[in-house]
């Protein structure tokens, strides 16, 4: 343990100390040698880093104590129970050490509270999310603006459902902060990949363009016993022009459908006025595993010769079939 | 020490009670950096979040934090049904609720503190009555000072100076006429949150001057007035039996809303008690800003609480219920009078009128287990109080599981058990001769059974009467006007062929000689108009 970070505990020690009872009040189980540990490993360094990046030491370490307490009472942090993503973050952290430095513990909260949702969210990508933060540092060190960044990777690391929300975001940082979340290496770039995908779900603008083709952009569910969302097959419908599905057993629930080229979310709905919806008023048709898209042509999909039920958007169709407990998804991507 | 920088002084993370969230959520990014780990930026926007979420926060926070209450008594179930078990010889029932449940001890001082009325919390010397009391003040905005400071505590040599204040001395002397004499208020008269301890302890000729006080809500000494601002009043007993130094005069019993009983103490929990004493905890010092609610926040959270609706299927069963009561055949000769009021006026003894009442089956006919009906005080209350557990729970509308629950604590003190009833003999109901509150849940339970028995949520005949009355006699033609004359004399004349008579036919016979006489005085303008 560093002296900076030492004589910073031993400042305000009283304090920590009278914290920690009272957490232990409430959450008996807590342990003073297991969080002393905490301490050593995941605090100290970035107490050391964010000094070092010009922070106060004594609020940068109040801010990381009391963050670190929460969490190791939550089993998130700790040598025994602990969540992967947030362990991993806080190690990461040193990499933020100058916006950790000027906001310990709006930072260090912020960081582990959005791993922990991409860390449960499936197909979302912590790990991707945790770089791209940290590289976004070399151009926002401001607490804020990073933590606007952040919300924009987590969209681009696969949480579909802030799509609105991260354009908007994105459209107010600065280009070369946006052109990183972007993954462009022209900041010039930007306004032009900002409207694109504002229209096509299925635009990603760090991949080369191409000729537009219907293909299958993903197949989201799963079966519930294999980490995915369904105890039965499933089948689809379109509510308020959303993608929705309903789980073929009765307990599983209904679903609302957040897809695009980043990843795909479920979020537990309830529909009262659930109809079959089909591809009507929308420019997709699928007939017999042929589905086609005016403007797009045609392409054949065997898996989709034989379908419980379809819906389709502008953009998007959307096919389940009466063995699988996964959703198909065909857009023509560009 | 900051305590907003401490996990004691965190809140339950909203939504509380999930099942009450809207249908269809609108995603917010923000939301990526909410979680667990507070940023320390939560708590300065409190008034953000909707209240009832707030009134949630506050009771979660009490029963994780302030009061052990580990006690899930006002139950909800989902649309799967509760897990029961039984225990023992006498088959003594558990059940798991399958919805969010809560504490009768700690829910209904909380809905007594949004609704601002009149709770009574009774229960042993040592269970946490004034500390509940206390909590309510906290929550109100005062410092834990301010409200021991302005806590009354009931003692045999109270005065009426001690509990509302006192002339001026000097202006005694000096006053010519009695507008000149200044009083010094006692500063609890001015407290959103008023806790009177031990009530049952005040002499009498006090306990008249604290009526005043609570039920028309100034003071007046000398004839001076102040006016009390609106307030939710916390009075404890430790016996309501008449346990106290002084009986209780019955128009204060009468101004209390709510009565509820503290529950025992489960000694799994002396743990609890033991790092309390160790390490010196003291909740109510440490109470979350975040849950402290502002004087135009309650203000706001009553009128929430009154736009909650009380919906017409639902007040039918309530009607149906309250009907059973107040009927005694033996109390008079005109129907009108026929009613446990008369048979009380009389001074006769009930134990010798209610032999005259034979025919009937008493032990289903509920309204012969209570000595008197409901007062049109204990309807009010009984439905500001189900229209604000509706809102703690975040409905806009009342349930019927919210009616259930509400009813016993309203009717405690108010609907008076005729224990020597047959109904008390029956197989099972003797326990209600002690349990005041699963005596009450069980008469509306079988009222319930009844009301379903009779169809009366599809086929209720007076309910179609009086649609069409409600619709508006302006206009009603002469001929319309002799129809539905017919029609409620038919009725009658049907109703009149039955055997026994009943509390709910004998409200719904008088609703019909209102209709009756309505239209007949109706008729007699439109003909000599």
């Amino acid at each position: 343990m560093s002296a900076i970070f030492r004589d910073a505990l031993l400042a305000r020690r009283e304090r920590y100390n009278a914290i920690f009872a009272e957490a232990r009040h409430y959450q008996p189980q807590l342990d003073g040698a297991a969080f002393g540990l905490v301490l050593i490993d995941s605090v100290a360094p970035l107490v050391e880093a964010a000094v070092g990046a010009g922070g106060d030491a004594g609020a940068v370490t109040d801010g990381l104590y009391v963050c670190a307490l929460e969490l190791y009472g939550h089993g998130m942090l700790g040598p025994e129970r602990n969540d992967p993503w947030v362990t991993a973050g806080w190690k990461a952290m040193a990499g933020l050490a100058r916006p950790l430095g000027q906001a310990p513990r709006l930072i260090a909260a912020a960081v582990s509270n959005a791993l922990r949702i991409l860390g449960q969210t499936p197909g979302a990508r912590p790990q991707a999310w945790l770089d791209g933060l940290r590289a976004c540092v070399e151009f926002a060190d401001e607490p804020d603006t990073l933590l606007k960044a952040g919300q924009a990777l987590a969209w681009r690391c696969g949480l579909a459902h802030y799509r609105p929300d991260a354009l908007a975001i994105l459209a107010a940082l600065p280009a070369p902060l946006a052109a990183r979340v972007l993954e462009l290496p022209d900041p010039a770039r930007v306004a032009e990949a900002l409207l694109r995908m504002a229209v096509d779900p299925w635009h990603d603008p760090g991949q080369p363009a191409h000729t537009p083709r219907l293909t299958r952009v993903a197949r989201i569910g799963g079966f519930r016993g294999f980490g995915g969302v369904f105890l039965a097959p499933p089948t689809v419908t379109l509510i308020d022009g959303e993608l929705h599905a309903q789980d073929g057993n009765a307990e599983g629930g209904m679903w609302r459908i957040c897809a695009d080229a980043f990843g795909a979310t479920f979020h537990r709905s309830v529909v009262d006025n659930w109809t079959e919806a089909g591809t009507r008023g929308s420019p997709f048709k699928l007939v017999k595993g042929r589905v086609s898209k005016i403007g797009a042509g045609e392409a054949d999909f065997p898996d989709l010769a034989v379908v419980s039920s379809v819906a389709a958007t502008t953009t998007t169709l959307a096919a389940s079939t009466p063995l699988s407990h996964y959703i198909w998804l065909v857009a023509a991507s560009v | 020490m900051p305590i907003d920088s401490t996990p004691i002084a965190k809140v339950s993370e909203a939504p509380t009670n999930p099942g009450a969230a809207p249908r269809q959520k609108r995603f917010d990014v923000a939301d990526l950096y909410r979680g667990p780990a507070s940023t320390g930026e939560a708590v300065a926007g409190p008034s953000a979040i909707p209240l009832d979420e707030k009134l949630r926060q506050a009771y979660f926070w009490i029963v994780n934090h302030a009061i052990i209450s580990p006690h899930y008594d006002l139950e909800y179930n989902t649309d799967k049904p509760p897990q029961v078990f039984t225990f023992g010889d006498a088959k003594a029932k558990l059940s798991l609720p399958s919805g969010q449940s809560y504490s009768s001890f700690v829910l209904v001082p909380l809905l007594n503190f949004a609704a601002r009325r009149r709770c009574l919390l009774v229960g042993g010397p040592g269970r946490g009555k004034t500390a509940s009391a206390t909590l309510m003040g906290i929550l109100a905005g005062y410092s834990v000072r301010e409200v021991r400071r302005g806590m009354q505590h009931g003692q045999p040599q109270m005065t009426i100076s001690d509990l509302i204040g006192n002339p001026l001395p000097a202006d005694l002397i000096a006053a010519q006429k009695m507008d000149d004499i200044r009083i010094a208020w006692r500063k609890w008269l001015s407290m959103r949150v008023k806790i009177i301890d031990e009530y049952n302890r005040i002499p009498t000729r006090t306990q008249s001057a604290l009526l005043t006080v609570m039920g028309d809500n100034y003071a007046e000494i000398l004839d001076q007035i102040y006016e009390c601002p609106e307030s939710a009043w916390f009075l404890t007993a430790n016996d309501d039996a008449g346990g106290g130094t002084y009986q209780v005069i019955e128009a204060l019993r009468d101004r209390i809303d709510v009565v509820v009983h503290t529950l025992h103490f489960n000694n799994r929990f002396v743990d609890e008690l033991l790092t309390r004493i160790e390490e010196n905890l003291k909740p109510e010092e440490v109470m979350p800003p975040a849950i402290i609610f502002s004087e135009a926040e309650i203000d706001r959270m009553g009128d929430a609480i009154r736009e909650v609706e009380f919906p017409t299927a639902l007040r039918r069963r309530l009607e149906f219920f309250a009907s059973q009561f107040e009927f005694f055949e033996p109390a008079a000769e005109q129907l009108e009078y026929k009613t446990k009021d008369t048979a009380k006026l009389s001074g006769i003894d009930f134990r010798a009128l209610t032999a005259l009442d034979t025919g009937k089956d008493k032990v289903k006919d509920i309204g012969a287990a209570t000595k008197n009906g409901f007062s049109v005080r204990a309807l009010m209350t009984t439905l500001i109080f189900a229209k604000a557990l509706a809102f703690f729970r975040g409905y806009k509308a009342v349930t019927l599981d919210d009616l259930r629950n509400i009813v016993p604590f309203v009717l405690h003190d108010k609907l008076v058990p005729d224990t020597e009833a047959p109904f008390f003999d029956a197989a099972g109901n003797q326990v209600y001769r002690v349990d005041r509150v699963g005596w009450i849940r069980r008469l509306f339970d079988l009222s319930c059974a009844e009301f379903d028995r009779l169809s009366l949520d599809k086929d209720d005949p007076v309910t179609a009467l009086e649609a069409e009355f409600d619709g508006g006699l302006q206009g009603v033609s002469e001929a319309e006007a002799r129809a539905r004359l017919v029609k409620i004399e038919r009725l009658l004349a049907e109703w009149g062929k039955g055997r026994k008579l009943y509390g709910p036919m004998f409200d719904d016979i008088l609703k019909l000689k209102y209709l009756h006489q309505r239209h007949t005085n109706y008729l007699a303008w439109l003909l000599i108009r």
